[in-house]
C-alpha cells in the first residue's frame, strides 16, 4: 500500500468548497471596489448581525438534508419560538424559563416531524409542508396577527452587543456551527447521519439505528430553528407573525450551494455557511448599489436552478450507460 | 473458408468484430453465425463481451471494427430505431414498461397508430395487440394496467412490444434474471412458440440450464474472444463451463483446509415469518460452511434477514455459542452478539456508493472508533489499510469512492466491514453474484480462511455448482421450508435440483 501524506488538501477541503470560497472572495473584492461603503466596519458588522438567525436555520437544514430529509418548518418554528418568548415575557416569566420554553417549542415541532417521517412513513418534504402551515397558523393565533414587542430591554440589548467588534449573536452562531461540525465529523452519530442519508438500507443493515438518526436530526433542527427565533427577537426587539415566511427557500438554496444534495448523504457545515454568506453579501451588495431587492430573489432562483441542474447533469451522465438501454 | 450449402440460411453473421473501450478491449476479432429460425445461445462470464455484442446488434454502439450482416445485408445502425426498422428487436434485462399505462398503450408507446386529426386509433391498437397475443398463445386483457401484472407478464408485454413490428430477430438479454422458476417455464414456452413461427432468437444468458433447455446452438465468449460455437446436441455442461472459464470445475474452488468440528456454534429452532418461511431449524458447527440452496423465492434471503434482525423474526429461537437470544430486534444487536450478514443486493443494500472505501469499511464499528479522541483518524486509517491489505483490495487508496471499484473489490469492502465486527457466524447472501471468476475464487478463499479460524458460515447461493463446491453440508429450501439436508459428498446436482424444484424429497 502506498503510504499517503497525512494531510491532503483535497481530502480536507473538497474542490467544490474551494470554488465557493473563491466565489465569496470575488464577491467581497468586487463589491469593495464598486461601493465605498461595503468594506466598512459598520457594514460588515451589520451584515454579520443580519445573517445570524438565518445562519441558524441553515445549520438546521444542513443537518436534516445530510440525513436525507428536508425540513420546511424552519421558518415557522423560528416565528413560533419568538412568539412563545414574547408571550411569556409579557406574562412576566423570568428569562431562563422563557428561553427553555421557546427551545422546547422548537424541539416539540421537530419531534412531531420525525414522528411523521419515522412512524407514518411520510416523506419529510410532504410532512413538513403540512406541519409548516399548521405551525404558521398557530403563530398567527398566538400573536392574533399583530406584531409583539414586549421584550425586556436587557434581552434586546444582547442583540446589539459586541465582543472585540464581533456581534455576540454572530459569535454564538460560530460556536454552534463549530459544535455541529464536530458532531458531524468526529462522532459516530455524525457518520451515521451521513450514512443514513446516503443509503438508508445499507445503514440499517450495517447496524445503524436509522430511526434514532431521524428523530435526532429533526428534533435538533427544531431546536436550532428555535435558537434562530430567539436571535431574531434579540436583534429586532419584536416578533412579526410573518417572520421567516420565505426562509425555507433561502435556506435550502444556501445548503444546496454549500454542496448538499436533495438525495442526502452530502453537505457540510462550512459549505452551508459559505452558501448563506454568499447570498447575504449579494443581497447587501444589491442594496448598496441601489438595485431592487427583487433582483436578489430572481438571482436566488437562477442560482438554485443552476446548482441543482448541475448536480442532475452529473447524475445523468453517470446513469447514461444504463439509461440508454432503458430509453428504448 | 468453405462455403456452407444454403440449406440453412444465416440470419446474423458477425465477422471479425472488435470493440475498444478506454483501457479494455471488449471484443477481439469475434466471428460467429446465427442460423435462421434457430434459438442461438450466447454465453460467457461477466465481462466476456456478451452485452457488447448485444449493444452492437441493437444499434446502441455504432463505432466498432469488423462487419455484421443481417439476412445477408451489411448493417450500419446509428440508433436503436435503425435496428428496429431492420427487423431486430431487443428485450433488455431491465424492463421498460410504463406501469400506469395499459398493455396496449405500452405496446404501442411512441408509435401509436393515428387516424383522422391525430386521434389514436384505439380499435386498431387493441386488435393488433390481441393478434400478437394470440400469436404467442398468451391471452391477456389488453386494456388492463401493466402495473398490476407479475414481472413475467410484464416481460411478455415487452416481447409483444417487439413483435408488433414483425421482427426477424429477437435478442433476449438475460431474460430470466428476475423471474421465478414457474415464470421461466412460461418464457420457455413463448420462445418455443416464436421459434415455431420462424423467428430467429439470440438468447443471452449465463445460466447453463436455460441455455441447454432451449437453444439449438451455443456460442461461448471469454474475455472478448470467441471461444467456439457448438451445437447443443453435441456438447454438455462440463464442456461449456470449460470453454467459459478456461479451466475445469475442480479448479474453480479452493481446497477446504479444515473439517468442521462437532461443537455447535449457532442453532436456530422453529424460525417462522408468515408468508416468507416456516418452521426452519438447523445447527451450524464451528468451522463449517452450511450452504443454503434453493430457487429464487424459496425464502432464504428472508430467513437470513430475519435471523440477523433486519426484519422481525415472528417465532423461533436463535442461539449462538450456547447463549439463547430468542430473536434479534436490530442488526446492531446481531453484530454485538456475534452474527453478521452480507446482503445479496451489493449496490442497493451493501454500499454507500458515493462514499470512500474507508467510510464503507468502518460503518459497522463506528462507536468503537472513538472518533472524538486524538489521532482517531490515524488509527482508523491504519485499521482500514490493514484489512484492505489482508483481503488484497485493488484500489488507488482508501479514500477512493467505492462506486469506481470492480464488483469483486466492492464485495471485499463489505466482507472487511463484517470482519471488523469480530463476529463468529457470517451469513453470506449471494456473495459472488455479478463478480468475475477470479474474484469469486478469492471470496471462496476468504470463506475457507474464516472456517480455519473456527468461524461458521451460512452460505446462500442460487448457483448450485458453488454451493456444492464449497459447502460442508447443503440445506435445501423450498417454498419457505427447509426440506432436506445433504452432506457434501453424498449427492449429485441432479438430486438436489429435484428437491429444490419440488420433485421427490
Amino acid at each position: 500500500m502506498a503510504s499517503k501524506p497525512m494531510f491532503n488538501i483535497k481530502r480536507k477541503v473538497p474542490v467544490s468548497l474551494l470554488g465557493l470560497i473563491l466565489f465569496n472572495v470575488v464577491l467581497f473584492v468586487g463589491l469593495s471596489f464598486l461601493s465605498p461603503t461595503f468594506l466598512t466596519i459598520r457594514n460588515i458588522q451589520s451584515l454579520m448581525l443580519r445573517m445570524s438567525e438565518l445562519s441558524m436555520l441553515t445549520l438546521a437544514q444542513t443537518l436534516v438534508m445530510i440525513g436525507g430529509g428536508m425540513d420546511l418548518t424552519v421558518g415557522s418554528v423560528m416565528a413560533l419560538s419568538g412568539a412563545i418568548a414574547g408571550m411569556l415575557f409579557r406574562a412576566g416569566f423570568n428569562p431562563a424559563t422563557v428561553l427553555v420554553c421557546a427551545l422546547l417549542g422548537g424541539a416539540l415541532v421537530g419531534f412531531l416531524n420525525s414522528f411523521l417521517v419515522v412512524h407514518l412513513k411520510i416523506q419529510s418534504f410532504i410532512a413538513t409542508v403540512a406541519t409548516n402551515t399548521i405551525i404558521r397558523s398557530v403563530v398567527y393565533l398566538l400573536l392574533k396577527g399583530r406584531v409583539l414587542s414586549a421584550f425586556p430591554k436587557s434581552y434586546v440589548s444582547l442583540g446589539s452587543s459586541y465582543v472585540l467588534g464581533f456581534p455576540i449573536l454572530f459569535l454564538a452562531v460560530i460556536a454552534i456551527a463549530v459544535a455541529l461540525h464536530l458532531l458531524l465529523r468526529r462522532t459516530a452519530l455524525g457518520r451515521s447521519i451521513y450514512a443514513a442519508g446516503a443509503n438508508e438500507q445499507c445503514a440499517h443493515i450495517s447496524g445503524i439505528h436509522v430511526n434514532y438518526v431521524k428523530y435526532f436530526i429533526f428534533t435538533m433542527s427544531g431546536i436550532l430553528s428555535a435558537i434562530g427565533g430567539i436571535m431574531y427577537t434579540m436583534r429586532i426587539g419584536a416578533i412579526i407573525p410573518d417572520a421567516g415566511l420565505n426562509s425555507p427557500l433561502e435556506v435550502v438554496t444556501a445548503v444546496l450551494i454549500g454542496g448538499a444534495s436533495v438525495r442526502g448523504g452530502k453537505g457540510s457545515v462550512l459549505g452551508s455557511l459559505l452558501g448563506i454568506l454568499a447570498m447575504y453579501v449579494l443581497l447587501n451588495g444589491f442594496s448598496l448599489l441601489g438595485l431592487s431587492s427583487f433582483w436578489e430573489v430572481i438571482m436566488l432562483g437562477v442560482v438554485l436552478i443552476a446548482i441543482v441542474g448541475q448536480g442532475n447533469k452529473k447524475q445523468i451522465v453517470k446513469m447514461s450507460r444504463f439509461s440508454r438501454r432503458k430509453a428504448l | 473458408m468453405v462455403e456452407i450449402p444454403i440449406l440453412v440460411k444465416k440470419m446474423i453473421v458477425v465477422q471479425n468484430v472488435s470493440k475498444q473501450f478506454p483501457g479494455v478491449r471488449a471484443l477481439d476479432e469475434v466471428s460467429f453465425n446465427v442460423k435462421k429460425g434457430h434459438v442461438h445461445g450466447l454465453v460467457g462470464e461477466n465481462g466476456a463481451g456478451k452485452s457488447t455484442i448485444v449493444k452492437i446488434l441493437s444499434g446502441i454502439y455504432s463505432d466498432y471494427d469488423g462487419e455484421v450482416l443481417i439476412d445477408g445485408k451489411q448493417i450500419e445502425f446509428h440508433s436503436v430505431r435503425d435496428a428496429r426498422e431492420s427487423g431486430i428487436a431487443t428485450i433488455f434485462q431491465e424492463l421498460s414498461v410504463v406501469k400506469d399505462l395499459n398493455i396496449a398503450e405500452n405496446i404501442f408507446l411512441g408509435r401509436e397508430p393515428i387516424k383522422f386529426a391525430g386521434v389514436v386509433d384505439c380499435s386498431y391498437m387493441y386488435r393488433r395487440c390481441r393478434e400478437v397475443m394470440d400469436f404467442l398463445d398468451e391471452p391477456m386483457d389488453v386494456e388492463g394496467k401493466v402495473g398490476n401484472l407479475s414481472v413475467a407478464s410484464q416481460q411478455i408485454v415487452e416481447i409483444c412490444k417487439s413483435l408488433v413490428l414483425n421482427p426477424k430477430v429477437i435478442i433476449m438479454d438475460e431474460p430470466t434474471s428476475s423471474l421465478t422458476e414457474k415464470e421461466v417455464l412460461q418464457l420457455y414456452k413463448i420462445v418455443d412458440q416464436l421459434k415455431e413461427r420462424g423467428v430467429t432468437i439470440l438468447y443471452v444468458s449465463h445460466k447453463l440450464t436455460e441455455i441447454f433447455r432451449i437453444c439449438d446452438d451455443i456460442t461461448v465468449l471469454r474475455d472478448g474472444k470467441h471461444i467456439g460455437t457448438v451445437q447443443t446436441q453435441d456438447t454438455d455442461t462440463n464442456q461449456i463451463i470449460q470453454m467459459m472459464v478456461g479451466r475445469t470445475l475442480k479448479m474453480l474452488f479452493p481446497e477446504r483446509s479444515v473439517k468442521p468440528s462437532n461443537e455447535i456454534l449457532m442453532s436456530v429452532r422453529n424460525a417462522t415469518r408468515t408468508g416468507e418461511f416456516e418452521d426452519v431449524s438447523f445447527d451450524l458447527h464451528k468451522g463449517e460452511i452450511l450452504g443454503f440452496a434453493g430457487l429464487i423465492g424459496a425464502g432464504r434471503t428472508e430467513l437470513a434477514k430475519a435471523l440477523f434482525g433486519a426484519t422481525k423474526l415472528e417465532q423461533g429461537n436463535v442461539s449462538i455459542a450456547g447463549e439463547e437470544f430468542g430473536h434479534f430486534s436490530h442488526p446492531r444487536e446481531a453484530f454485538d452478539k456475534g452474527l453478521s450478514y452480507l446482503p445479496e443486493d451489493r449496490k442497493g443494500e451493501g454500499l454507500l456508493l458515493q462514499s470512500s472505501i474507508k467510510e464503507n469499511m468502518t460503518l459497522a464499528i463506528l462507536k468503537r472508533l472513538h472518533l472524538f479522541r486524538w489521532h482517531s483518524e490515524r488509527r482508523e486509517r491504519e485499521l482500514v489499510d490493514k484489512y484492505a491489505d489482508d483481503l488484497q483490495v485493488k484500489m488507488v487508496g482508501i479514500d477512493q469512492i467505492v462506486e469506481m471499484l470492480s464488483g469483486g473489490n466492492q464485495q471485499k469492502i463489505i466482507v472487511a466491514r463484517l470482519l471488523m465486527t469480530d463476529t463468529e457466524v457470517f451469513i453470506f447472501d449471494e456473495p459472488t453474484r455479478g463478480i468475475d471468476v477470479g474474484a469469486k475464487y478469492e471470496i471462496y478463499k476468504i470463506m475457507n480462511e474464516l472456517t480455519e479460524q473456527g468461524k461458521g458460515i451460512l452460505f446462500i447461493s442460487s448457483e448450485l455448482p458453488e454451493v456444492m463446491g464449497i459447502s460442508d453440508r447443503i440445506a435445501c429450501m423450498r417454498e419457505g421450508r427447509l426440506v432436506k439436508e445433504f452432506t457434501h459428498d453424498d449427492v449429485g446436482p441432479e438430486a438436489i435440483m429435484r428437491v429444490l424444484a419440488g420433485g421427490d424429497a
